[in-house]
């Protein structure tokens, strides 16, 4: 009855939702849904091209294949899993109905079924978005029976709520046992505990010992073998070989696979709750019931030292500079992230001599170079699509208080832009210095990546801060939801796309040279100088024109 | 009827409240006034379960907050001062939606929400969005969430900041009608005046800890000055 009340009250938000959505432009609508279906069709045909491309290889290309399956499922499973405890904090500790819920006779359990459905589904959607054209793609290049397609539904749910269950499960856990000023420490050392148990699993095999030919050992250190993937008692193991069962006709072994899924699904929900019933409301009672001056001090010490660093800003944009990294320094579930996926990189590309990469063929080595570009590029992407954009929003009902100050929200505005943009440039040009340092590649090569570096940098910051300026969302508080709106939808298509180009306008001279239809290296000096050109061009585009635009929009701003 | 006993929450080392003991009867308009952080917000906290006391118990019509917290916040509303609600919601979903939550019936639930619409003036913005809503406005629906479904207990965290003055007067009628009928007001203020004119009892907490509780005149006598509530106030405190 009481679940009933919040399916009604779901409902009833969705529909008021699309009902404001009808009052905004049609063409604002249409504009993101034909961005979606183009970013969607596009991930298919890549996915397709490379599933054909893998099968048609000889001898080993079902074994590409499968790996290739058993490694996707296994990083979606923990990515959703570290997706799902990330916003399960932010939805059932922090945010605001919570109290109000609590304040209702429902029990524990009941409000934490209804907020685990709703990190869930906001933990999942985007991952579903993904995985779709992934395994469509799939289905088509081994021209799979339709029941692949109804068995892929099928595997999706249960392990989307198993992943949801173990994630949401951690985060009350570690809630309930932990006090928060321990809690930042304690979800590193568990992030870099799985970071190492995942790299100490990879087979290093060094290309001579390896007796494989180039090609075969480069497709083998692409794709590693990671052994954990092929544990039988991973629900991601039970997904990919029940999808590849299916593919291959055998659908009594891809039904049990499904029945393993469902089962273990049910059983982690009921567990779940079980767990919630016993602990939810303690734990939210005590993460409110903080030494409140200790939570207070978090980060001042750090923060306040690197104070003198940001003079050049003055003094009006330094405070708020100051203000903005104390805020984030506080929020652990947001850095966490960041320390992860750039802390991945970092070790991967320190390790890149463990794989032999810099004993390559010139073709091979540059390949390398450009994957790592783009690693870091979607990384970078993703990243500031997920804390730059919802920058000015996050300032909520307390925005009148800058937007009032001397400072101007100009100064509001660049000052954020360019204390994120020396942020992640430090970042991002150290790591690809690594990366190039490690794989052996200088030159001219070298100076093009540090140039696209910063440009990227420029065009990635600039479209998330002023995209994030000029579609604000002041009422939400969790930056999740912020980012699943219009604006952040557009600004991660428009960052995708842009990465794409720059890295297939980067790569062109290369090729070109590296195939023979540039013959000297003064013309491929000329050709790399062109493709620069043309990123520049487009990067300090996208840079300024969003900001501009922004900045346009919070002139006009009421408050 | 609410029964506090040695009631004491600590934040770390901070003791928000400490040993509080009080008894609020049937039919009782009791005022709970005290200075900025002295521990108003934190009892009221602690007596709707959204805090955990650090010792102490609290029981709302004999059932105890800890162990027994369905059935105790059956018998209880709460009106916090910056209420929460579903923005994207209307007033009337959002009330059905508290009707479901306390399972009551269908069609008489709808018929007390007609009335409170009519009741609190938001027949024209029964439509709108929660969103687009006033402060005031808001704090209207969360009231009306309050008294729908008949509770016992009424627990209010300034329940007049934002409202206007005849909503502010019908408010008071109402409190003071509900305690007439036999229900439990427990109001948390610094409104003076407010408590003065309409409560039975008054307590005055500071530092978490109890200064004085009794009617008008037994704090009169207790503080020695035969004056207003504001004037008391400001000695004991």
């Amino acid at each position: 009855m009481k679940i009933n009340a919040f399916l009604k009250l779901w409902l009833n938000v969705i529909r008021n939702s699309i009902a404001m959505l009808k009052k905004q432009s049609l063409l604002k609508i249409y504009f993101i849904l034909l961005c979606s279906l183009l970013f969607l069709a596009i991930e298919f045909l890549i996915c397709y091209v490379a599933f054909s491309f893998m099968r048609g290889i000889p001898e080993v290309g079902s074994i590409i294949v499968e790996r290739l399956m058993f490694l996707f499922y296994f990083a979606l499973f923990l990515m959703l899993i570290f997706s799902n405890a990330i916003i399960t904090y932010s939805t059932i500790y922090i945010s605001k109905d919570t109290e109000l819920l609590f304040s209702y006779p429902l029990s524990s359990g009941t409000v934490f079924r209804y907020k685990f459905i709703e990190s869930n589904m906001l933990s999942s959607w985007a991952f579903m978005a993904i995985l779709v054209p992934f395994m469509v793609s799939f289905g088509m290049a081994n021209h799979a029976d339709r029941a692949l397609y109804i068995f892929m539904f099928l595997y999706f749910i249960p392990f989307l709520i198993i992943a949801g269950a173990i994630g949401s499960g951690l985060t009350m856990l570690l809630a309930k046992l932990l006090p928060q000023k321990k809690l930042r420490a304690v979800i590193f050392l568990i992030s870099l505990f799985v970071a190492l148990v995942i790299y100490k699993s990879i087979k290093r095999v060094r290309f001579e010992e390896s007796g494989q030919t180039i090609e075969i050992f480069m497709l083998n250190q692409m794709l590693p073998n990671i052994h954990i993937s092929h544990s039988p008692f991973l629900p991601s193991y039970w997904m990919a070989e029940g999808i590849l069962k299916a593919s291959l006709k055998e659908f009594k072994d891809a039904f049990y696979y499904f029945l393993l899924l469902l089962s273990t699904a049910l059983f982690f929900t009921e567990t779940l709750v079980n767990l919630a019933e016993k602990i939810y409301l303690i734990s939210w009672q005590e993460l409110h019931s903080q030494a409140r001056e200790k939570i207070f001090c978090l980060g001042r010490g750090i923060i306040e030292r690197i104070r003198p660093l940001f003079k050049i800003f003055g003094m009006d944009s330094r405070g708020l500079i100051i203000k903005d990294m104390k805020l984030f320094w506080r929020e652990p579930m947001q850095w966490t992230q960041f320390v992860i996926f750039f802390g991945i990189l970092g070790v991967y590309f320190v390790n890149i001599r463990h794989f032999s990469y810099n004993m390559l063929q010139p073709f091979w080595k540059h390949i390398c170079a450009f994957l790592n570009l783009s690693a870091i590029l979607l990384t970078l992407g993703s990243l500031s699509t997920r804390f730059i954009f919802p920058q000015i929003s996050l300032e909520g009902n307390k925005f009148w208080i800058i937007g009032l100050s001397p400072l101007g929200l100009k100064k509001v505005l660049y000052g954020k832009f360019l204390a994120s943009f020396t942020i992640s440039f430090f970042i991002t040009e150290s790591l690809l210095m690594v990366s190039n340092k490690m794989l052996g590649i200088s030159g001219l090569l070298e100076a093009c990546f540090i140039w696209v570096i910063l440009i990227m940098n420029l065009a990635l910051i600039g479209l998330s801060m002023g995209l994030g300026a000029a579609f604000p969302d002041f009422k939400s508080e969790n930056p999740a939801k912020i980012v699943s709106g219009f604006g952040g939808t557009l600004t991660l298509i428009a960052s995708i796309g842009f990465i794409l180009i720059a890295v297939a306008v980067t790569i062109f001279p290369f090729q070109l040279f590296l195939k023979g239809h540039i013959s000297t290296y003064m013309d491929l000096k000329k050709a790399a100088m062109i493709s620069m050109g043309i990123v520049s061009l487009i990067g300090i585009g996208l840079c300024i024109f969003p900001l501009l635009y922004g900045e346009k929009k919070l002139a006009a701003m009421e408050f | 009827m609410i029964q506090i006993s040695n009631l004491t929450k600590k934040f770390g080392s901070k003791v928000a409240v400490n040993k509080l003991n009080l008894e609020v009867k049937n039919g009782e308009l009791f005022g709970f006034l005290g200075p900025n952080a002295a521990g108003k917000t934190t009892t009221i906290k602690l007596l709707t379960g959204l805090l955990r006391p650090t010792e102490g118990s609290i029981k709302i019509s004999g059932y105890d907050m800890q162990k027994d917290y369905v059935k105790a916040k059956c018998l209880l509303s709460y009106i916090p001062d910056t209420p929460y609600l579903y923005e994207k919601l209307t007033a009337r979903e959002f009330l059905r939606f508290i009707c479901e939550i306390y399972l009551l019936d269908g069609k008489e639930s709808q018929k007390k929400i007609e009335e409170y619409i009519e009741f609190f003036s938001l027949k024209e913005y029964e439509n709108a969005l929660i969103e687009e809503y006033s402060h005031g406005m808001r704090q209207k629906v969360v009231i009306i969430a309050a008294l729908i479904h008949n509770p016992d207990i009424i627990i209010v965290d300034e329940p007049m900041v934002g409202l206007d003055p005849k909503t502010t007067k019908l408010v008071k009628d109402i409190f003071k009608s509900s305690s007439k009928n036999g229900k439990t007001i427990f109001m948390s203020t610094h409104t003076l005046s407010l408590a003065e004119e309409i409560c039975d009892r008054i307590c005055i907490i500071d530092n978490g800890n109890l200064i004085a509780i009794g009617t008008l005149e037994e704090l009169r006598k207790k503080s020695g000055i035969d004056g207003r509530l504001e004037e008391i106030f400001l000695k004991l405190t």
